[in-house]
């Protein structure tokens, strides 16, 4: 028989059909675009939920935000409350895992505990802790081994429209950060 | 010629994109070649397999599994090696990073540290922030979106951004609901079992020991003025009962509960479980709405009843994000994550079998549910899932002492009785078969699915209270609480303590108020004097529990544990004994616990009842291969790592196991 140009093409369209359905791999979940927030220039992730996730390196500071719009500002203050008491959890003296006579309860202690503090930022009011985490960026990093960055978590309340912000910075804890990211927050975005 | 060369190029193009579009075989299987670029492992807890006892690739070959079969069919299988110490955090840990635990410092559950007093724990190997190396996810969490459900060391969430994290267990963050245990108040029965009924000392007890409330306390009204009130207080909110009689009945044989005080939601005989009911608990200070359902495990004589009040694992406040909680309860209904609690209650009345049994049947079935709701609405890349049920009832009262010729209790049933508890066992392996059936189900052609746990479970026939040995030596100063009835260790004048779950804290100076490392002639005498003890103690057979005695400085080259983690001496026992913290009274050394299965504290290379199953399947995994050697627990990241085509980094202890690719 002989074989044709036709012939070719009519072979091959199926085959790159068929590349095309079976051989796709699923659609990444990527996508990055920039928004500048704070007078700063943040990299947006793509999100489970509603919320908007933003990251960025500020001179070794590594900054990620989670921006919330609520309902109303009782439903925000409602929210924020919970992540606040979420985060605190941390450090409450909690089960042992595995219980005994003498292993009852596991408490962070004082001197690894964050600090709290509340102040206003322009539009709203920032809650935030100041204290440490561990190589793997986590807060409650409750020995000296353990710490590996300096933290800040905390969460801004804005009124106009209704949203939360939350603010996580991570400092490694032998670097001196110049700039402070808490003078930069504000409502106005 | 031109024209001909096109055609045998274009008829090669042709050939080689239908061999690309159908070639090599997918976990469903379909013919693909490439690299997986998605991963389902699941990693249930407490995983017996071995080719001795529990033949789980046996059982799987003869249809008692057959999910699992077709998962070996696709894929290779063999037998997994805990890491010292044989317990959960420490091999979660193993297994999610790849490392040991001198490298990713998770030595323990319950870990002091030098500076810190020994009366608590320092930190908690269940938690995310002890872990000083990334964990397997944290290679993914650039691009591909991730999904973590009841994963030890999982919590504090790691992950935000387009991940889900779900309830790690125990990682002491978030709103954790344990279910607890309702008993009329018996002053013997709390004598007998209050230590195990504790949560904490500041926290809720896992069993409540309450009276019925007076008639005139009571909101709760049923027209039955005599019958027992009870009021339930389940975190912060309370539910009420009132024993009731059947229209024929004389006796009192149901309770009737009301979640408001007001109207009756269910009434329910011995043995019977309600629907779910919204409550709002209280966690600290914060109101979350929650899902309570109960069961009357037993009524009666008298006023005497045993109620179980299982609390829904699932809120906003124990997932990242939250938002998921309220997305995944519409397709699940609220979570049972595992059957009973730690340490067990459903282990004291023969009525907490049945308990047990339908509670986990709950736990399997949500379990189940939840991997075709993730894949339904997430559409992970990543989705690594665990669920401790298995480990509850591998460790429970009820079985392993019955059906492990090895067990000391072997012979306290019938064998017709052992094959129904038997058929009980591989009912739980079949439960884990259905979710597997479902993860089959919902992977693609580019999914890598795992299969694995981190430890088996052996009998427990011996519990050795090492403190009362020490107690008797005079190397322990302890006063008794005249209220509680507790024995005050007094750390400062004390010089040697057993702690959980392996570690003797030695230091002639005394222990207290901080733990300092002892040193010199003195130390080393009194380290020696402790290991002779330990060693020369035998149990009513003439047999030591002690497999090996190792000391701090030998510890990182013996047992792979770090120095700053662990005790003065790390004690190994013997399959069949399990160290005790307890000091008694009567300060005898070896007691029968109540359990009659565990895993804690032994070295599992030789010990096959701790061994685990490990099967791999997808796009360049060889099909229907059995791996002849056991693996170790840290060889299976990289081992994932490179069948998903990524690099594995250098700082990983085990080794992918190239057998297994094609």
């Amino acid at each position: 028989m002989k074989f044709s140009n036709k012939m070719a093409i009519g072979l091959l369209a199926p085959a790159l059909f068929a590349t095309n359905c079976f051989a796709q791999d699923q659609p990444p979940h990527t996508g990055q675009t920039t928004v500048n927030l704070f007078g700063i220039d943040f990299e947006q992730s793509p999100s489970l939920s509603r919320a908007q996730y933003l990251e960025t390196d500020l001179d070794g500071a590594d900054i990620r935000l989670t921006i919330i719009r609520l309902k109303n500002n009782e439903e925000a203050k409602m929210f924020m409350d919970d992540r606040l008491a979420q985060f605190r959890s941390v450090f409450h003296p909690k089960r042992v895992d595995y219980p005994g006579q003498y292993s009852k309860s596991i408490e962070c202690s004082e001197s690894f505990k964050p600090t709290f503090q509340t102040v206003n930022i322009p539009g709203g009011n920032f809650a935030y802790f100041d204290g440490y985490a561990n190589q793997n960026k986590v807060a409650g990093a409750c020995s000296k081994d353990l710490i590996k960055y300096r933290f800040m978590y905390g969460v801004a309340i804005c009124a106009a429209p209704p949203r939360i912000v939350e603010i996580e910075e991570y400092v490694d804890i032998n670097k001196l950060n110049g700039n402070s990211l808490l003078e930069k927050i504000t409502c106005d975005f | 010629m031109k024209k001909g060369l096109v055609q045998s190029i274009t008829l090669l193009f042709a050939f080689a994109a239908i061999g690309y579009a159908y070639g090599g075989e997918t976990p469903n299987g379909e013919k693909d070649l490439g690299t997986p670029t998605k991963l389902n492992w699941f990693i249930p807890d407490g995983v017996r397999a071995e080719p001795d006892l529990f033949k789980f690739f046996q059982w799987a070959k003869e249809g008692k599994l057959p999910n699992f079969k077709r998962l070996m069919d696709m894929g290779s299988y063999g037998y997994s090696i805990p890491v010292f110490p044989s317990h959960t955090p420490t091999n979660f840990a193993a297994l999610l990073t790849g490392t040991y635990p001198i490298k990713n410092g998770i030595a323990d559950g319950p870990m002091r540290v030098e500076g810190q007093t020994l009366q608590k724990p320092a930190i908690g190997g269940f938690s995310s922030s002890a872990r000083m190396v990334p964990a397997i996810w944290s290679e993914f969490a650039k691009d591909k979106r991730v999904v973590l459900i009841s994963l030890p060391g999982s919590t504090p969430p790691e992950l935000k951004n387009n991940a889900i994290t779900l309830r790690g267990r125990w990682g002491g963050w978030g709103a954790d609901f344990n279910s607890i245990v309702f008993e009329r108040q018996s002053v013997e029965q709390r004598k007998k079992l209050a230590r195990n009924s504790k949560l904490f000392f500041q926290g809720m007890e896992l069993t409540q020991y309450i009276s019925p409330v007076p008639e005139e306390d009571c909101p709760y009204k049923t027209g039955d003025s005599e019958s027992v009130c009870l009021s339930l207080n389940v975190y912060g909110s309370k539910i009420y009962g009132r024993f009731a009689k059947s229209n024929n009945s004389k006796k009192y044989d149901r309770i009737s509960f009301s979640t408001d005080g007001n109207r009756t939601d269910a009434t329910l005989t011995k043995g019977t479980w309600s629907n779910w009911y919204p409550i709002t608990a209280t966690w600290n200070g914060r109101s979350i709405a929650t899902n309570v359902k109960f069961r009357l495990i037993a009524i009666g004589p008298g006023d005497f009843f045993r109620i179980r009040v299982l609390v829904d694992n699932l809120n906003s406040a124990i997932v990242e994000p939250p938002s998921v909680a309220s997305e995944l309860m519409a397709d699940t209904g609220p979570m049972v994550d595992f059957v009973d609690n730690f340490p067990q209650q459903l282990v004291y009345y023969p009525e907490d079998k049945e308990a047990f049994l339908s509670e986990s049947k709950m736990s399997f079935s949500w379990h189940a549910r939840s991997v075709d709701s993730i894949y339904k609405r997430y559409n992970p890349d990543i989705f690594i899932h665990d669920i401790y049920s298995p480990n509850q009832m591998l460790t429970s009262r009820w079985w392993m002492g019955y059906i492990d010729p090895s067990s000391s209790r072997y012979d306290d049933v019938s064998s017709s009785e052992r094959k129904k508890l038997w058929s009980e066992v591989l009912s739980m392996y079949q439960e884990l078969d259905a979710i597997i059936g479902k993860v089959i189900k919902n992977a693609d052609k580019d999914t890598l699915i795992v299969f694995s746990s981190d430890h088996g479970a052996v009998p427990l026939d011996q519990a050795v209270q090492l403190n009362n040995l020490f107690a008797k030596k005079g190397w322990i100063n302890y006063s008794i609480d005249q209220k509680t009835g507790e024995h005050q260790i007094d750390w400062e004048k004390s010089k040697v303590v057993f702690l959980k779950m392996s570690n003797i804290y030695v230091n002639p100076q005394g222990l207290g108020p901080q733990w300092k490392r002892g040193e010199g002639p003195g130390y080393d005498a009194l380290r020696n004097e402790v290991i002779e003890a330990i060693s020369s103690l035998k149990d009513e057979h003439g047999t030591c529990p002690l497999e090996a005695a190792v000391k701090w400085e030998n510890a990182p080259d013996q047992l792979h544990l770090p120095a700053s983690r662990i005790g003065d001496i790390v004690v190994v026992n013997k399959p069949g004994f399990g160290w005790s913290e307890d000091i008694t009274v009567e300060q005898e050394i070896f007691t029968t616990p109540i359990e009659s299965g565990y895993k804690q504290a032994i070295f599992a290379d030789n010990v096959k009842g701790l061994w685990t199953p490990f099967i791999i399947a997808g796009k360049g995994i060889k099909k229907n291969y059995a791996i002849p050697q056991p693996i170790r627990n840290v060889d299976q990241a990289p081992t994932i790592l490179k069948a998903l085509g990524m690099k594995v980094p250098d700082h990983l202890d085990g080794k992918a196991v190239n057998e297994v690719f094609e």
